[in-house]
């Protein structure tokens, strides 16, 4: 497992970014934290480093967004308003892992059994200084064997604090 | 007389609406309005009612019978091709273009967003173009500038969430129930705009971005709550409201007068918040206000028929190749 901090939302952005850089075909990412931690930006960052021209919105009203302009086919889901893995199966959630699409799922919770096994598990918490000073607690759980990760956070180790 | 089926089916909704010259419809049918037991005969499907797959053809038979006619009466099928999610439309999609394949008629395919820019002939068949759209749902916000009949030149749209996603959001972070808009709207007016939530202006761009006040406005109920202090639900909701809709109205107004409109068009759910219809009026003393009723303002096939009517009259159809696309854009031409 992993740890960091990150202080300011262009940090949590670049965090995003650095991922989506190193970011292989087919990958997986369960991404959770309460409404306002920053899913939201991490994913812009994500899909910046995937080199996505569009703009990326966010999926909770449309629950899958595809993006095919960047170096891999990218899926951005959000699937806050599904009530299980039913109603995911027969919304088609389980179509958009190909293999090739790196798949980002927001409230993954519904149907993290059914997420491909190898995968990784980002968590991203808010945290309160007794001052009132906001800042983000992220936490990497690894499933399977990710050598891509290493050096992508090797890479951003000057850039994140 | 022209006859024209439309099949909506971007999202939630399934829904099928037949129209015929002048904008009048002969039927409007939301699968979710009728009744289960009309909808499936007295039998239940196990699976959720909302399930396209289950409901299209239901919703499209009684679209007909209601409007009194049949497939082979008609001009054209026209469906919703995007933006949406994928498997919803290829429903809406595959089907509409079986219908017109058998029927032997043309098909049409409709822009969601330019239905709900149409939904307002439904109710003013004399209006005219060009005029200034704010589109505002649960999963756009926009401003476009609707030159002519299928000419549309989209000046902005939202970043990150949609305006009424952040209604929706906020309504839920103050114990309010889902849809936001009108939940939030009625608390709002016990309520004062006393709190200053920030407002994304994103310099002269026509952009939106609602999700930094969400974020602003989650972390002021933590920092309310952690410290014990008092509040008004009722005033966050008002302060909430004002933050979203000023933006809106501000920069539509903005947009029409930049581009010389005189007439401001207001479609999509959010539309149907009287706050905002009252400050762009407010804002735009001397121009046209016009928004459709509420069930035309929500997604509905009636807008995508009100659409395909004019796209019908100018000969524009599709070929049998017209996919789904879930990330379509708006064409526009400059």
């Amino acid at each position: 497992m992993w740890r960091f901090c990150t202080y300011k939302p262009e940090e949590t952005h670049r965090f995003g970014r650095i991922l989506g850089q190193f970011a292989p075909a087919g990958l997986c990412i369960a991404l959770t934290g309460e409404l306002g931690a920053g899913k939201t930006l991490f994913s812009q960052g994500m899909a910046e480093g995937l080199e996505v021209e569009e703009q990326v919105t966010s999926p909770t009203f449309t629950i899958a967004d595809q993006y095919f302009s960047g170096r891999l086919p990218f899926v951005h889901m959000d699937l806050y308003r599904l009530a299980d893995a039913d109603e995911a199966w027969e919304r088609g959630i389980y179509e958009y892992f190909d293999g090739e699409a790196v798949v980002l799922v927001e409230w993954p919770q519904i149907m993290l059994d059914d997420l491909p096994e190898d995968r990784l598990d980002i968590d991203i918490k808010r945290r309160l200084d007794d001052d009132g000073a906001e800042w983000r607690e992220i936490e990497i759980t690894v499933h399977g064997e990710h050598k891509w990760l290493e050096e992508a956070l090797a890479y951003g180790e000057n850039l994140i604090s | 007389m022209v006859k024209i089926l439309a099949i909506e089916s971007s999202c939630d909704e399934t829904a099928a609406a037949v129209i015929t010259d002048g904008y009048k419809l002969l039927s409007n049918v939301v699968a979710t309005q009728i009744p289960v037991h009309q909808l499936y005969g007295g039998v239940v499907p196990e699976i959720a009612s909302r399930e396209h797959l289950n409901s299209v053809v239901p919703v499209v038979r009684h679209a007909l019978d209601e409007a009194g006619v049949k497939l082979a009466d008609l001009d054209a099928v026209a469906v919703t091709q995007g933006p949406g999610l994928i498997g919803s439309l290829l429903v809406g999609v595959s089907y509409a273009k079986a219908l017109a394949f058998s029927a032997g008629v043309p098909l049409i395919g409709v822009h969601h967003l330019e239905g709900h820019m149409s939904a307002p002939f439904l109710e003013h068949p004399q209006l005219t173009y060009p005029y200034l759209a704010l589109v505002v749902s649960g999963s756009h916000s926009g401003v476009a500038v609707a030159e002519a009949a299928g000419r549309y030149r989209l000046l902005g749209q939202s970043r990150d969430d949609a305006a009424g996603e952040a209604f929706d959001k906020i309504a839920r972070a103050l114990g309010l129930p889902y849809p936001g808009g009108p939940a939030i709207q009625a608390a709002a007016k016990d309520g004062e705009p006393i709190y200053d939530f920030p407002c994304a202006w994103l310099d002269d761009s026509y952009d939106f971005s609602f999700s930094g006040l969400k974020s602003a406005v989650l972390n002021f109920l933590n920092k309310k709550r952690m410290k014990g202090e008092d509040f008004r639900m009722e005033d966050v909701a008002a302060s909430a409201q004002e933050a979203i809709i000023k933006v809106l109205a501000t920069k539509a107004v903005r947009a029409a007068c930049e581009f010389g409109q005189q007439t401001i068009v207001l479609a999509g759910g959010v539309a149907s918040n009287q706050a905002l219809r009252e400050r762009v009026k407010e804002l735009a003393p001397e121009m046209q206000v016009v928004y459709p009723s509420p069930k035309y303002c929500t997604d509905n096939a009636a807008m995508i028929a009100a659409a395909a009517l004019g796209k019908y009259q100018r000969g524009e159809f599709a070929d049998w190749s017209l996919n789904a696309q879930a990330n379509l854009p708006l064409y526009f031409y400059i």
